[in-house]
């Protein structure tokens, strides 16, 4: 079914004008052999925080009511810069028909226990499985339409928690579009027929996806004697190495880590406990080892039309340095982080992380909140931009990143068959 | 007497210099700036204090301390700087007082009657002024020597002088190069940057992007410094993760150094070649403000000797690494070194400079003999 595409930041999805009556219309239609017209691209309206109007419309959309941050940076003006939200203030909102799944995983979201997309995606996933096998339809309601009613407060509840990532954007997609699919059955298998669909997404999507790209780089990419650098931490990557480890491959790793999340100590850890040498250090001495690495793998969070990568901050300082000294950057990533929109620099759509964090290691800044002068920035994202990136590894094989636009509309094509 | 107050002088020259290498070794001098007026002030010290009777003997002996003191810390390079930029003081003063000396003298060759044999032997060597004057007359007068020890030791406090208003001198520049509403990045601290942005600050309003260089984060002294105080600056700090993600909005990237090599490319603080690379992308211009003082006679063919690799603990606790972590290697370089085609221009005391320049300056600054002494 074509839906119209959410929006990033509001997620408002289908228009109410459109009931799924017709939705079913259009599906039909389809069947009949209908040329495929291209999918539209998401607007680029997206909720850009320095237009009051909307910037009202985003905040009384809110469940949780956000703090507006008081030390805004103003490059990012157009991006929501709220304080994170005290865990009380979220429980106290919970009390408003929040299935109890979803606060806990938007709970973790929050306090950044549940980190990097596919444990994202897993984990809101679940949260959602929970929440239909729960649900009952009311008396003289339709499945359809009243489940996916319902599913909207749940779904900004998880926003406000913290912003989606793209790989939940694209998920909800599709569980959104499940539950379209189900007007013409009945209660029981109505769940069923969504279940099934997210569980196939879950093992199809992900978990599959995961072990077939873990197959194809190992047999093809890691040799012996590889130095690979690797930057933060990537569930994928890890994987990739300790597979390869298992295997008997010997090589040895760099680990290339930065303020404010440190998340290279955890892989560092994993490693290190499955017996592969390591060398750790932080972004500042890259210059100093990166000559003697010979690939660098990196995960991300989403891979974007015009072939940037979108990943965690400072993998495009990395990228940037391993391309300079001729080293082959390798991104791996899911065809379901694939998103339909295009950008051109790290600032158009960003994630603002909470100030103090950045602060937390080392000296502090005494007294920095009261000068007016002085602000903090806390990037959560980063993008690399195509020339840097030497192939993108997905389930679907080793792609250059100007492909991912026709993967993008193969998907397309394949669900408007559904 | 006289030979006690000399041997008294000597001890005092001793003392000064085993506790500037006693500070160097323990790492409590902090600076180029500082360790260049240290180093200054010894070998005038040298100068005024040492036995020496020919050009030969003071230059050997100026070679002798300047070498201990490099060795307490070679990646402190500003000290050999210093003692060969003496060195060339030396020579070109001892030039120009020959040069007048045998103009002196040659005026009495003109009346026969006091003609000596030693003016002769000056005639004869009044064509080879200039460089080739490592050998001289046995023995000075003692106030010839006098004259010479004063007149060198007024060209290095000219020198001095000349480096104690380096800061104001580079910030006078500012105002040509940063205008209004533009975006400014820098990396970690340095004082001569500082200085420069809040002159043109004190014109012009602008922002600044500071990239904080763990592990020492440095970029929180200097954030905290540049948004503080008179002239205060709209800063922000960064990570060092940040400093792609935000280059394509910055104007102009500032940075210092801790040395310039010979060939024009720069060590400097770990965290800069980053900066630097990031801007090349976005077609940033990269300028380095820096003392000429810093700017050294050699090109950067060895860059390992030059690195200095600082405490792992730095980088991960001593406390975290238990068990298996044992077999980790943690690397903490202090120095990045940076090729000159990612620099843009060199803003000095004595003014802007392009990197290809450099090795020009380098005839001003340091005698041919000297420039690989130690």
């Amino acid at each position: 079914m074509s839906e119209k595409a959410s929006n990033r930041q509001s997620p408002q999805q289908q228009s109410p004008q459109q009931p799924h009556g017709q939705g079913q219309k259009q599906q039909q239609t389809k069947r009949q052999g209908q040329p495929q017209q291209p999918s539209r691209a998401p607007s680029n309206a997206r909720v850009q925080m320095d237009l009051p109007h909307k910037r009202k419309q985003a905040t009384k959309k809110q469940i949780v009511q956000l703090k507006v941050s008081t030390k805004e940076v103003a490059l990012f003006s157009h991006l929501p810069q709220f304080e994170k939200p005290a865990s009380v203030s979220l429980m106290a909102k919970s009390g408003e028909s929040i299935h109890p799944a979803i606060v806990t995983v938007g709970l973790k979201y929050s306090e950044r226990i549940i980190t990097g997309s596919n444990a994202r995606v897993m984990a809101m996933l679940d949260a959602f499985i929970a929440f239909i096998k729960d649900y009952k339809t009311p008396h003289s309601k339709v499945l359809a339409l009243d489940l996916d009613n319902q599913l909207k407060p749940l779904i900004q509840f998880i926003e406000d928690c913290r912003p989606m990532s793209i790989g939940m954007r694209n998920a909800v997609k599709v569980v959104r579009g499940a539950i379209g699919r189900t007007t013409v059955m009945p209660e029981a298998e109505a769940k069923e027929h969504v279940l099934a669909v997210i569980d196939e997404y879950k093992k199809q999507k992900i978990l599959d996806a995961d072990k077939v790209i873990c197959d194809k780089v190992i047999a093809e990419k890691i040799v012996n004697g590889d130095v690979i650098l690797t930057y933060g931490s990537s569930y994928i990557v890890q994987r990739i190495l300790t597979v390869a480890h298992e295997k008997g491959i010997n090589f040895r790793v760099i680990i290339v880590d930065s303020n404010p999340k440190f998340e290279g100590r955890t892989l560092l850890e994993r490693l290190n406990a499955a017996g592969i040498d390591c060398t750790y250090l932080l972004l500042t001495g890259l210059s100093y080892v990166v000559k003697d690495a010979t690939k660098f793998l990196m995960g991300a969070h989403g891979l974007l039309s015009n072939g940037a990568v979108v990943s965690r901050a400072g993998s495009a300082v990395v990228a940037m340095m391993a391309h300079y000294n001729h080293i082959p950057v390798l991104v791996c990533c899911e065809t379901h982080k694939f998103y339909e929109r295009v950008q051109l620099d790290a600032i158009c759509n960003n994630e603002l992380e909470d100030a103090e964090s950045l602060l937390r290691d080392g000296t502090s800044m005494a007294g920095w909140k009261e000068n007016e002068k002085l602000r903090v920035l806390n990037l959560a994202y980063d993008l690399t931009p195509m020339e840097y990136v030497s192939a993108v590894v997905t389930e679907v094989g080793l792609v250059p990143t100007t492909s991912i636009p026709a993967i993008l509309r193969e998907d397309d094509f394949k669900k408007n068959l559904e | 007497r006289v030979l006690h107050k000399m041997t008294h002088a000597v001890q005092h020259l001793e003392t000064k210099v085993n506790e500037f290498i006693t500070n160097l070794k323990r790492g409590t001098v902090c600076g180029s700036y500082g360790c260049a007026q240290e180093t200054a002030d010894i070998c005038r010290l040298v100068v005024s204090v040492t036995r020496w009777t020919t050009l030969k003997m003071l230059i050997s002996n100026v070679i002798e301390y300047g070498k201990r003191l490099q060795e307490a810390k070679s990646s402190e390079i500003v000290i050999g700087n210093v003692v060969k930029h003496i060195l060339y003081i030396i020579r070109e003063e001892y030039s120009t007082f020959k040069e007048e000396e045998q103009q002196k003298n040659s005026k009495q060759v003109v009346v026969p009657s006091l003609a000596k044999s030693r003016s002769i032997n000056k005639l004869s060597q009044s064509g080879m002024i200039g460089w080739m004057d490592d050998d001289d007359y046995d023995g000075m007068q003692e106030e010839v020597h006098n004259n010479l020890k004063s007149i060198i030791i007024e060209g290095i406090d000219d020198w001095l002088s000349s480096i104690e208003t380096l800061y104001l001198s580079v910030a006078d520049e500012a105002i040509h190069h940063i205008h209004t509403n533009e975006v400014i990045m820098t990396v970690g601290k340095s004082r001569t940057v500082e200085y420069f942005l809040k002159k043109a600050a004190s014109a012009r309003k602008f922002q600044v992007f500071v990239s904080e260089a763990a592990p020492g984060y440095s970029g929180r002294e200097m954030a905290t410094s540049l948004s503080t105080g008179k002239d205060a600056v709209d800063t922000t700090l960064i990570s060092d993760s940040a400093i792609f993600a935000l280059m394509s909005r910055v104007n102009k990237v500032i940075i210092g150094t801790h040395a310039v090599m010979a060939n024009g490319g720069l060590l400097a603080p770990a965290g800069t070649h980053l900066v630097a690379q990031a801007a090349k992308y976005h077609k940033v211009p990269v300028i380095v403000c820096c003392g000429l003082y810093k700017l050294c006679p050699v090109f950067p063919s060895n860059l390992d000797s030059l690195q200095e690799l600082r405490s792992p603990t730095e980088v991960l606790k001593f406390e975290e690494v238990v068990g298996p972590m044992e077999s980790v290697i943690v690397e903490n370089p202090s120095w990045d070194y940076i090729p000159p085609d990612l620099v843009d221009l060199y803003i000095t005391n004595t003014g802007g400079y392009n990197p290809t320049y450099l090795y020009r300056l380098l005839a001003e600054l340091y005698h041919p003999k000297d420039r690989t002494v130690f």
